[in-house]
């Protein structure tokens, strides 16, 4: 296998599975997950019925970061570009597929968003008449985009665009973009050779100072704190606790938020590859443990770590279970973004 | 001197004034507020507000959640001769009979709390959750000033309080942690002696001791901690207390003015820090801050009311505030001062 395709199957591992292993630790608190875990959460586990949190789930499905990120990848691929259209071709299949194993985690954005698509009539709120829309914020268009840092490997500029064109489908917000920006700079960054963490945060910086200024004139307006500021405070906890993880997650958790909006999931997740210096396994174990919504930063973590490093362990270990538990074919999906790419 | 009676003179207009003048700009980012609502500058003034915002329709100078209900809880509290359970439920029912206030203004979980004491059908589909993460938002720390100016000079009485008044609606503990810092908060300001440096003391360990006991009896939550961003709020008012647009800047992008209880309770006690406790100097940051504007103006209008007294707030303000919100707000004043005599 080239290394780039290497690359690329690392980091759609890397997603996957932070992504399977959080849905058993999300909503919880640090200390809730601890209790039920008997400490760190360092598995990929079966949840049983009524146990906390997403009880009845089996042990290597994933929730909706990767599947609409997966989805998504299918779309761009078949087309050969990515565009508005094939992204909103992958939401709807996504939510009409019959008997969803991941339509339970839709986000309250994303469905909404899926309901304009279709012309499906929503009930008139008092927020329909308000000029913003504040609650459009959240991270669902970040959780998805790290696919667009891959179709853009080593082009950061183009990633920024293209991150705006796939998930202002859903995310008509200029703080969500920013941050979905970010999170596809610094994964399209990650695939260049001889990249460290610096690199790849500096070049989420870049992707969400751009994504917002490219995105604020043709979206709806919103406020809100904003990405790139939380992402300095962020990063500057990750790296005065470079050396004690639980020291990191839990300054990260408490004071930066790991939550739903996008200003809390994706600076959380730039504190945390800087506090493990992109490690691989400590980004997705820091991630998965830092409680609330744990499987979207380890999704959108693990596919800038995983470009970073390649799939390493995760391989023997978890890529046929989330492979046979997903009918997914990561391999496959690798060899095709390869191919896509082009060159070498 | 400033007079007890002063302080919570001070501390009701306050949290009206604030509310009032947040209303037309809640939801809008600073610019925003400035471009339509102001007419290219800040506003610091009561406006009656756009078809585009949660007021439409309203009269300039009425107030929405955050003052209604504390006004209510208050006369409730002093009925029951004290903050208890039954009293604040019923200021919530109460409440939720004001059509102009709670049409329009009821929040998701205050909306959720009162259905369930009057026995009505609600929404559980997300109850299997182990934790209450949405329940941590800003409508208990709103409210929770009260429990301060009820309990002045008395920290600890203020935090049980709080939490004994504001779990009827927030089962949160980032809720009441945000309540409590509050409480505590007033409690302190409400004390002639005291200065600011006190009254931040105050809000961190009512932050941090909220926080902790209501664990105890609330469902869990995950959430940014309160008590940490107040840290960063109070660094951000220290900074930048003599440069309104850097404020306004920092506060809102990096503590973040919205629903959340652990942003708009720490912006709130960001700008009674650069506000130096001025009522209104304080409340026009938080008109102006963007997002839960009339939030964030009401808690820190409250707070600062305590600390200083009604001695800056212009003296039409109490009849404009009375008559536009047809309530009795000077017969509360004259109320709550004989109750805590």
């Amino acid at each position: 296998m080239s290394d780039r395709r290497s690359k690329i199957l690392g980091s759609l591992l890397a997603a996957s599975v932070a992504d399977a292993m959080g849905c058993c630790t999300e909503n919880g608190s640090i200390e809730t997950i601890k209790k039920y875990f008997g400490g760190l959460c360092t598995d990929i586990v079966d949840m049983p019925e009524g146990s906390f949190p997403h009880g009845g789930t089996t042990k290597g499905v994933v929730t909706d970061d990767f599947s609409i990120a997966y989805y998504s990848a299918e779309e761009f691929l078949k087309d050969g570009k990515v565009s508005e259209e094939g992204a909103k071709r992958a939401v709807i299949r996504w939510f009409d597929e019959p008997d969803s194993k991941y339509t339970r985690y839709a986000g309250p954005t994303s469905r909404a968003a899926y309901n304009r698509i279709k012309g499906i009539p929503m009930p008139h709120t008092k927020q329909d008449n308000l000029v913003t829309r504040n609650r459009e914020a959240s991270n669902g268009a970040a959780m998805k985009v790290g696919i667009i840092g891959l179709l853009n490997a080593g082009n950061v500029d183009k990633a920024i665009d293209e991150a705006i064109v796939m998930c202002k489908v859903t995310h008509d917000n200029a703080i969500a973009l920013s941050g979905a920006c970010a999170i596809a700079a610094a994964t399209a960054k990650a695939m260049e050779e001889r990249v460290s963490w610096l690199e790849v945060v500096e070049a989420g910086f870049y992707g969400a100072r751009e994504g917002y200024k490219r995105s604020v004139d043709i979206t709806v307006p919103t406020c809100g704190a904003t990405i790139e500021r939380r992402m300095e405070y962020a990063i500057d906890l990750g790296l005065q606790y470079q050396d004690d993880f639980d020291e990191a997650m839990e300054s990260i958790s408490k004071i930066i938020g790991t939550g739903l909006p996008a200003n809390e999931a994706v600076p959380a997740a730039f504190g945390i590859i800087t506090a493990v210096k992109g490690d691989i396994w400590k980004t997705i174990l820091m991630a998965v443990n830092a409680g609330d919504d744990t499987d979207t930063v380890g999704c959108m973590a693990g596919f800038i770590v995983g470009a970073l490093e390649g799939p390493g362990v995760l391989k023997d270990k978890y890529l046929d279970l989330i492979n046979r538990e997903n009918g997914f074919d990561l391999e496959k999906m690798a060899e095709d973004i390869d191919t896509y790419l082009g060159g070498n | 001197m400033t007079t007890k009676y002063d302080r919570i003179k001070g501390a009701y207009l306050g949290c009206a004034i604030g509310d009032a003048m947040g209303a037309p700009t809640e939801t809008r980012p600073t610019d925003l507020i400035k471009k339509d609502v102001g007419g290219g500058r800040y506003v610091k003034k009561f406006v009656e507000p756009r078809p585009d915002t949660l007021a439409a329709g309203q009269p300039a100078g009425q107030c929405t959640d955050d003052f209604s209900v504390s006004y209510l809880s208050s006369k409730a509290f002093i009925e029951a001769g004290g903050i208890t359970k039954e009293a604040a439920e019923k200021a919530m029912v109460e409440w939720s009979k004001y059509d102009r206030y709670y049409i329009a203004h009821s929040g998701p979980t205050s909306k959720k709390a009162i259905a369930l004491i009057k026995g009505e059908e609600v929404d559980t589909k997300n109850d299997y959750a182990c934790c209450n993460n949405s329940a941590a938002t800003n409508g208990a720390g709103m409210k929770a000033w009260v429990a301060g100016v009820f309990n002045m000079g008395n920290v600890e009485k203020a935090i049980e309080d709080a939490m004994t008044m504001c779990k009827v609606t927030h089962d949160n503990p980032v809720a009441l942690s945000a309540a409590a810092a509050v409480a505590a908060a007033t409690a302190v300001a409400m004390t002639k002696n005291s200065t600011l440096d006190d009254v931040v003391s105050a809000g961190l360990y009512g932050a941090h001791e909220g926080y902790e006991r209501s664990w105890k009896f609330t469902k869990p939550s995950a959430g940014a901690s309160v008590e940490d961003r107040i840290r960063m709020a109070v660094t951000i008012g220290v900074n930048y207390a003599n440069d309104f647009d850097g404020l306004l800047k920092e506060m809102a992008g990096l503590v973040g003015t919205g629903l959340n209880a652990n942003e708009a309770i720490p912006a709130a006690f960001g700008f009674f820090v650069a506000a130096k406790g001025k009522v209104m100097d304080a409340i026009y940051m938080g008109v102006n801050c963007g997002n839960d504007t009339d939030t964030i103006a009401a808690i820190t209008g409250a707070m600062c009311g305590a600390y200083s007294g009604a001695k800056d707030i212009p003296s039409n303000y109490m009849s404009f505030l009375s008559e536009a919100n047809d309530l009795d707000i000077k017969g509360l004043i004259d109320a709550v001062d004989k109750f805590t005599d």
